[in-house]
């Protein structure tokens, strides 16, 4: 973790002192910590037309050492995906995490994309953390920005939110926005093989 | 003892290869290393370097990784380089933090207000993604080569229905609003606008007007086919009415090799009938005896110098005449240094640059032997054997398809001065260094090094004539890299045209 950007709205809190969990209660409200962010994802209101090349270009950044993931993807699903990948964050769950906040903030439900069972012991705990998180509406600082960026839809600012995500890890942010990208792109998609997917998601 | 490897099928990028060759000869025991995709151009080059490739069936997407190393260690430098290859060692230190948009439409979306692309891809595709980029109403820098004369053709007139700029192909060098795009030098912006074909010519005019105190507003390259018959000055007819119009333009600067006849009138009569003065610096051209307000110049330097007197108010002939001073001094310097016997060698990245090169010395040695030479008759059989008095270019095709251009890397300029250096023949040896961004950190550095080492062997039998073409505020630093090479022996010039006629005034 670099600093307060990179931190799941909970996973630091909890997680990192899980031997001390069952004797210690965190009064969190009462640590006087300064509120950076609200981590709720918010709910699109409007997509701009203008970022749907962007969106489209999700497969195109799972180049050199991601495109395990898209072979993965296309032969063996979502599910697949999870843990896959070196690090603390592996780029299956940066992707699978960018693509259930992509899908909550434009109004989808996913409860058929990944399973959540036995998340724990299917990837390493601060990754399940981040995508239980995403699948309870939350999410961290930097994509926070680009969501309100993208639904702002000023110049420089969803460049600067995408350089922003950019810069988590090694690849971790790049895993995170082609997720986001292949999530958007899927739900706009009109094909037939995007409308089944889709469906899936409703 | 050496080993040659061949990977089939891949393609890494030249600056890949070029790193990993680098890792690979700072290794102790390692003689020399290289790593290139199968091109014929790099066949021969290889072949040449010593390296046995007989026998093998390649193709150009083969890459092909030649060792000369000691026997011990040879299959080690080879797992290593297919070790760097697929994990670079310097690749976690240059990540990039940024989002770059994939394609055309993801770049427009994130810069809906962009009205101009810069090309840099593989010439065979080059054309159809300018056209693609004319269709969406961008002026284009075509800094790809190996176009197509037809496609160019085809481009430029697309272009000029819907009024748009094509620079290139293989438009090395632009400056817009004062930006420079591709290798462009650090200068300070002014009243000058120049249209040039657009590679080291360009550079050495807004480096010497930079050194008389000049600033040039905007650079539009051409590419070197457009002054063709076949092509008719599309966009320098285009880049004249662009300057014309600009009320920030003062002094217009045409610099390039020679038009076709029919092109050169179309110019001259564009300019004769603006409304603003304007130098026609084609080198080695034909037109002569001014006609104010439209100056003809034949060399560069001469040309900034013309351009410099017109933006100043100053007689044009009186610059002239500083030069032509400059020139007689030469004579004295030469004597200085002590004439040598033998050839001239010429070693240059910049094709113009060498193009004047040759024009100079010709008319003080005779002809000049080049693979780019002013006349068909004495164009060298093999680029890498010289005749006579010879000049190489060595921003060429044949040297630059699948490995870097010489002004990003001088490793084998450098290694061809060793050799040139060593024939008892030799007697000078005149080169460019060209800085600016997009070149070499330090070309002046792989230069030197290549310099030191041969003089260790041969003394000052052969001597070294060169000229940094750059200013203070490049990132290479003009008077560091002009150190270096005065460190290590090197005579150096204050223009390419200076530098070619001291390397002949030297010889006997």
């Amino acid at each position: 973790m670099l600093d307060y950007k990179d931190m799941g709205p909970r996973s630091l809190l909890v997680d990192s002192f899980d031997d001390v969990a069952d004797h210690l209660l965190i009064d969190s409200e009462n640590l006087e910590v300064p509120v950076i962010y609200d981590p709720n994802i918010p709910q699109a209101s409007s997509i701009s037309r203008r970022w749907n090349a962007l969106f489209g270009e999700w497969y195109m950044l799972l180049d050199d050492e991601l495109e395990i993931l898209l072979f993965t993807l296309n032969n063996d699903g979502y599910d697949a995906l999870v843990g896959l990948g070196p690090g603390s964050t592996p780029a299956g769950d940066d992707f699978l995490t960018g693509m259930h906040i992509a899908l909550r903030w434009m109004g989808h439900n996913f409860e058929n994309v990944i399973s959540f069972r036995n998340l724990e012991s299917r990837t390493t705990w601060f990754s399940s953390c981040m995508l239980r998180d995403a699948a309870c509406g939350l999410t961290w600082y930097r994509s926070k920005k680009l969501l309100e960026a993208l639904s702002k839809g000023a110049d420089g600012e969803v460049e600067d939110a995408l350089n922003e995500v950019m810069s988590m890890g090694h690849t971790s942010g790049r895993a995170w926005i082609s997720g986001f990208f292949h999530a958007v792109s899927v739900c706009n998609s009109s094909s037939w093989e995007a409308k089944n997917r889709c469906n899936g998601w409703k | 003892m050496q080993r040659v490897e061949v990977v089939r099928g891949v393609y890494y990028d030249s600056v890949s290869l070029m790193r990993v060759a680098q890792e690979l000869t700072k290794i102790d025991g390692v003689i020399d290393a290289t790593l290139n995709m199968a091109t014929e151009a790099n066949i021969k080059i290889m072949s040449a370097a010593g390296f046995d490739l007989s026998g093998l069936d390649l193709r150009p997407s083969d890459l092909v990784i030649a060792v000369k190393a000691k026997e011990e260690i040879i299959d080690e430098i080879i797992a290593k380089a297919k070790e760097y290859l697929s994990n670079p060692p310097w690749k976690t230190t240059e990540i990039s933090q940024q989002y770059f948009p994939k394609s055309l439409n993801g770049a427009l979306s994130m810069l809906p207000e962009a009205n101009l692309a810069l090309i840099s891809i593989a010439g065979q595709y080059a054309g159809d993604e300018a056209m693609e980029c004319l269709n969406k109403g961008l002026h284009v820098m075509l800094y790809s080569d190996n176009v197509s004369l037809e496609k160019e053709i085809e481009l430029k007139n697309t272009a000029k229905e819907k009024g748009l700029l094509v620079m290139g192909p293989d438009c090395g060098t632009a400056v817009i609003k004062g930006i420079g795009l591709g290798f462009a030098n650090a200068c300070p912006v002014g009243p000058v606008g120049m249209v040039a074909a657009a590679g080291t010519g360009l550079q050495e005019v807004h480096v010497q007007l930079a050194h008389r105190g000049i600033g040039v507003l905007h650079a539009i390259g051409t590419g070197g086919r457009d002054v063709k018959e076949a092509v008719g000055g599309i966009t320098s007819l285009m880049g004249i009415e662009a300057l014309l119009e600009s009320d920030d333009v003062k002094v217009i600067v045409m610099v390039g090799k020679p038009p076709a006849p029919e092109v050169e009138k179309k110019i001259f009569q564009r300019l004769a009938s603006g409304n603003k003065p304007a130098v026609l610096g084609y080198i080695g051209g034909e037109l002569e005896g001014d006609r104010p307000p439209i100056y003809f110049c034949k060399e560069l330097e001469e040309t900034a110098a013309v351009a410099a007197a017109v933006v100043n108010g100053t007689d044009p002939a009186l610059a002239r005449k500083d030069l032509s001073l400059k020139y007689e001094h030469l004579k004295e310097l030469a004597s200085h240094f002590g004439k040598r016997k033998g050839y001239l060698r010429g070693l240059y990245s910049g094709g113009t640059l060498c193009y004047e090169a040759q024009l100079i010395a010709s008319k003080l040695l005779g002809p000049i032997y080049s693979n780019a030479p002013l006349d068909g008759r004495y164009k060298l059989s093999d680029s890498l054997k010289s005749i006579g008095n010879c000049m190489v270019d060595y921003g060429e095709d044949e040297f630059t398809q699948g490995r870097l251009h010489p002004m990003m890397d001088s490793t084998f300029r450098a290694k061809r001065m060793i050799e040139e250096a060593k024939d008892d023949e030799v007697g000078v040896i005149l080169f460019d260094c060209v800085l600016g961004y997009g070149c070499h950190e330090s070309p002046a550095d792989q230069l030197a090094s290549a310099i030191s080492q041969v003089k260790r062997e041969v003394g000052d039998r052969v001597i070294f004539v060169g000229y940094v073409c750059g200013v203070e505020a490049d990132p290479q630093i003009a008077s560091r890299q002009r150190k270096i090479l005065e460190d290590v022996g090197v005579v150096l010039a204050d223009s390419n045209a200076q530098a070619a006629r001291l390397a002949c005034l030297l010889l006997q």
